[in-house]
C-alpha cells in the first residue's frame, strides 16, 4: 500500500494538476466563479478520472499501441456522457451553471494525460490511488480559486444555498473584477507567483 | 446577413474564446512564446474548427436528431474531430510540404483542444443552421488566432523585461492575459 | 440495450474508420524523403536551435534526406559531439562524416574587470546597454555581462561571472553552434576550432591617441612581447594591433608565460604558474 499512498499524496502536492503541471486550466478558470460550481465540477472530474483510470488500467494489456489515444478518448467520452446525463437529471441547476464545461471534460488535458502517462502503464491499485490523488488535487486547487473569487467578488460566502459568512465591508462594495473572467487570470497568476515565492514550486 | 455579422463579432471579439470563455488555454500558454509559431497554431486551429463544425453540424442534423440519440453527442463529436484531424494532417503532409513544416506539428495537439470541441458544442446548443455554424467557427478561429498573436508579441517583449523572480514565466503570462481580457471587454459595446 | 444507439455509434465509428482508410488510399503518396527525414531526425538532438542554418531539426533532416552532403557543409554541432548519433547517421546516410576534428568551440575575448562608467538601470540586455555610450563599463570593447549570449545558448554552456560581470564559456558543454557570437553586440565571441592551443582574453583595439585609463587592468597593452618571443606561433595583426594565434595555430608557451598582463589563455596545455594573480 506504500506505493499507492505515495502516488495519492503526489497527486495532491508535487504533481498537482493545476498549480504544478498546469493542465486542465480551461475548466478551472471558467467554473471557479462560485464554490458550488467548483465542488460540482471537481466531483464530475473525479468520477470521470476514476472511471477512466480503472477501465484503462484493466484493459491496458489489450490495447494495440497505434490506436491507444482514440481508445482512451472514447472510454473517457463514455464516462463523460454518463456523468453529464446524471447531472442533467439530478442537479439540473448545477448542470446549467456548469454549461458546456461538463462535456468538455472529455478533452480535459488532465484526464487524457493521466490515462496516457499513468493508467496505461501501472497496476489497478496504483491507478485508483492516482485518480483519487489527482482528483483531490484538482478539487483543492479549484476550491481555493473559487473561494477567493467568490469572497472577494460578492462579499459573502454561500454554499449550496447555505449562507456561511459575510465579509463586512465587501458586501456592498464588492470587487466585481473577480467574478469577471479576467479576475480568474489574476487570481491564478498571483497564486502561482505566491507559491513560487514560498518555495513550494520552483521558479523558471 | 445582420445575424451572421453579429454571430461573427460575438464569437471573435465580445465572447472571445480564450479571454471570455476560457477555451483553448493550453496552447495559449504553451505555444505563445514566438510570434511565428503562434500564428501557425492559430491558423491550424481555424482550419480544424471550420472542418469540425461543418461535419458535426451535418451529423447532428441528419443522424443524431432524426434518430433521437442526441445524448451520444459527446462521444460522436470527439470521434469525428479526432478522425478529421488525422485526415487533415495526412492531407497536408502529403500534398504541401511547406504548409506541413509551418503548421503540421501543431495539428495533433488540436485534437484535445477545448476550443474545437467547444465551438462544435456551442453551435449545436444554440441551434445554428449551417451558415451560422460556419460563420461561428470562422469568428471563433479568427478571434483565437488574433489573441494568440497579440499574446505572443507581448511575451516576446516580456522576455527582455525584468519581472520579480517569483512571477517569471507563467504567472506574468496570466496577468498579461488579464489585462488583455480587460481590454477586450470594450468590445461588449459593439453588440 | 437500445439497438438504435448501438447502430448509430457503430455506423459512425465505422464511418470514421473508413474515411481515414479512404484518405490514406486516395491521397497522393507521401513524398519519399519525408519518411527518411523522420528516420534521420531520430538521431538529431531535436533542440531546434537553428545553428545549422535550417529552420529546426526536422527541416535539417529533410535537407539531409534529399542531399546527404549537407551534414558536411553545415554540420550540426551537437551531433558531431555525440558519437552514437554520428554512427547512426553515417549508417542511415551511407556516407562517412568527419570525426571530432570538425568540432568548434566558442571563446569570449574578454577576461577583464573594467571599472564602471555609470550606474546602468536600463533593460537588462547587452544589446540595450551597448547602445548607451558604448556600455556602462569604461572599456568600450569589453564584455557587458548582461547575458545575451547565455540566454541564447542551447546547451546552457555560458555563465556570467557575477563579480567581474563577464561571460565565461564552459568548453565541455559548448557545441560551437555560433548563436552566442551572433548575439553579442560587441562581437566578443569567436567560434574557433577546438584544437586551437590558446586565445587572447582581450579585444581592446588600440587607437594611438587613446589614454590607457579607458581599459581595464588586464587589457592588452600592445607591447608585442608575445610576438617577439614566439614568432613561430604568434602573428601580429597590424590592423587591430593585437596578436593573432589562429593563423599559425601552434602552442605558444613562451608567449603565455611572458605576457605582462597574463591574458593569453592556454586551452590545450597547462603552464606551471609562477606568480598568482
Amino acid at each position: 500500500m506504500g506505493n499507492g499512498l505515495k502516488t495519492f499524496i503526489k497527486g495532491i502536492t508535487t504533481s498537482n494538476p493545476v498549480f504544478i503541471l498546469l493542465l486542465g486550466l480551461c475548466p478551472t478558470l471558467a467554473v471557479s466563479t462560485s464554490v458550488d460550481n467548483a465542488i460540482g465540477m471537481s466531483a464530475a472530474v473525479m468520477f470521470v478520472l476514476l472511471g477512466s483510470n480503472i477501465t484503462i488500467s484493466l484493459i491496458r494489456k489489450a490495447i494495440p499501441g497505434m490506436v491507444r489515444i482514440p481508445v482512451f478518448i472514447v472510454i473517457i467520452a463514455t464516462f463523460v456522457t454518463i456523468i453529464h446525463l446524471m447531472l442533467q437529471a439530478f442537479v439540473p441547476s448545477l448542470s446549467k451553471s456548469l454549461g458546456i464545461f461538463v462535456p468538455l471534460i472529455v478533452v480535459n488535458c488532465i484526464i487524457l494525460g493521466r490515462a496516457e502517462a499513468f493508467a496505461s502503464q501501472n497496476s489497478l491499485k496504483d491507478s485508483i490511488a492516482d485518480a483519487f490523488g489527482i482528483g483531490l488535487g484538482f478539487g483543492g486547487a479549484i476550491f481555493i480559486i473559487s473561494f477567493i473569487r467568490q469572497v472577494l467578488g460578492t462579499g459573502e460566502m454561500e454554499v449550496f444555498g447555505m449562507h456561511v459568512f459575510t465579509v463586512p465591508g465587501l458586501e456592498t462594495n464588492n470587487m466585481a473584477i473577480f467574478i469577471l473572467p479576467m479576475g480568474a487570470f489574476m487570481v491564478i497568476g498571483l497564486l502561482l507567483g505566491l507559491f513560487r515565492h514560498m518555495g513550494v514550486m520552483e521558479s523558471e | 446577413m445582420n445575424e451572421l455579422v453579429t454571430i461573427f463579432i460575438t464569437m471573435a471579439l465580445v465572447n472571445n474564446f480564450i479571454l471570455s470563455r476560457f477555451l483553448g488555454l493550453c496552447p495559449f500558454f504553451g505555444v505563445s512564446k514566438k510570434l511565428s509559431s503562434a500564428v501557425s497554431m492559430g491558423l491550424a486551429v481555424l482550419l480544424v474548427m471550420l472542418a469540425a463544425t461543418s461535419v458535426t453540424w451535418a451529423i447532428n442534423t441528419y443522424i443524431l436528431e432524426p434518430f433521437d440519440v442526441e445524448f451520444v453527442m459527446i462521444v460522436v463529436y470527439i470521434m469525428v474531430i479526432a478522425s478529421l484531424v488525422q485526415i487533415i494532417e495526412m492531407a497536408i503532409r502529403r500534398t504541401n510540404i511547406t504548409l506541413y513544416n509551418a503548421l503540421g506539428i501543431y495539428l495533433p495537439l488540436i485534437t484535445t483542444n477545448c476550443a474545437v470541441l467547444g465551438v462544435a458544442l456551442i453551435a449545436t446548443n444554440e441551434g445554428y443552421g449551417i451558415s451560422e455554424a460556419v460563420v461561428a467557427a470562422l469568428g471563433a478561429g479568427l478571434g483565437f488566432a488574433l489573441v494568440l498573436a497579440i499574446m505572443s508579441g507581448i511575451r516576446e517583449r516580456l522576455d527582455l523585461a525584468d519581472p520579480p523572480k517569483c512571477l517569471r514565466g507563467m504567472p506574468i503570462a496570466f496577468l498579461v492575459a488579464m489585462f488583455l481580457g480587460l481590454a477586450f471587454l470594450a468590445f461588449g459595446g459593439m453588440v | 440495450m437500445d439497438p438504435v444507439i448501438i447502430a448509430t455509434l457503430s455506423t459512425l465509428g465505422l464511418g470514421c474508420g473508413i474515411a481515414i482508410f479512404l484518405a490514406n488510399r486516395f491521397l497522393p503518396k507521401e513524398p519519399e524523403h519525408l519518411k527518411r527525414a523522420e528516420e534521420i531526425s531520430e538521431h538529431l538532438p531535436g533542440m531546434n536551435c537553428g545553428a545549422c542554418g535550417h529552420a529546426g531539426c526536422f527541416a535539417y533532416a529533410q535537407a539531409l534526406a534529399q542531399d546527404a552532403d549537407v551534414i558536411v557543409k553545415s554540420p550540426c554541432m551537437t551531433v558531431m559531439k555525440d558519437e552514437e548519433a554520428v554512427a547512426g547517421l553515417e549508417k542511415k546516410l551511407g556516407i562517412s562524416i568527419g570525426g571530432k576534428g570538425a568540432t568548434k568551440v566558442a571563446v569570449v575575448h574578454c577576461t577583464g574587470d573594467s571599472p564602471v562608467k555609470y550606474d546602468y538601470r536600463g533593460i537588462s540586455t547587452c544589446s540595450a546597454a551597448a547602445q548607451l555610450a558604448g556600455g556602462y563599463k569604461q572599456c568600450l570593447y569589453g564584455c557587458l555581462g548582461l547575458g545575451d549570449c547565455a540566454d541564447v545558448c542551447p546547451e546552457n554552456a555560458i555563465s556570467i561571472e557575477s563579480e567581474k560581470k563577464i561571460a565565461v564559456v564552459d568548453s565541455e558543454k559548448c557545441i560551437g553552434c555560433g548563436l552566442c557570437a551572433q548575439a553579442c553586440p560587441n562581437g566578443l565571441i569567436e567560434i574557433i576550432n577546438s584544437d586551437l592551443p590558446q586565445y587572447l582574453g582581450c579585444s581592446y583595439l588600440s587607437k594611438k591617441n587613446v589614454t590607457g585609463g579607458e581599459r581595464c587592468d588586464v587589457g592588452c597593452i600592445h607591447c608585442k612581447i608575445c610576438f617577439r618571443n614566439d614568432p613561430d606561433a604568434v602573428e601580429w595583426d597590424e590592423e587591430r594591433d593585437l596578436p593573432d594565434f589562429n593563423t599559425k595555430s601552434k602552442e605558444a608557451l613562451t608567449a603565455v608565460e611572458k605576457c605582462p598582463k597574463n591574458i593569453i589563455i592556454p586551452r590545450t596545455f597547462e603552464i606551471p604558474s609562477k606568480d598568482e594573480e
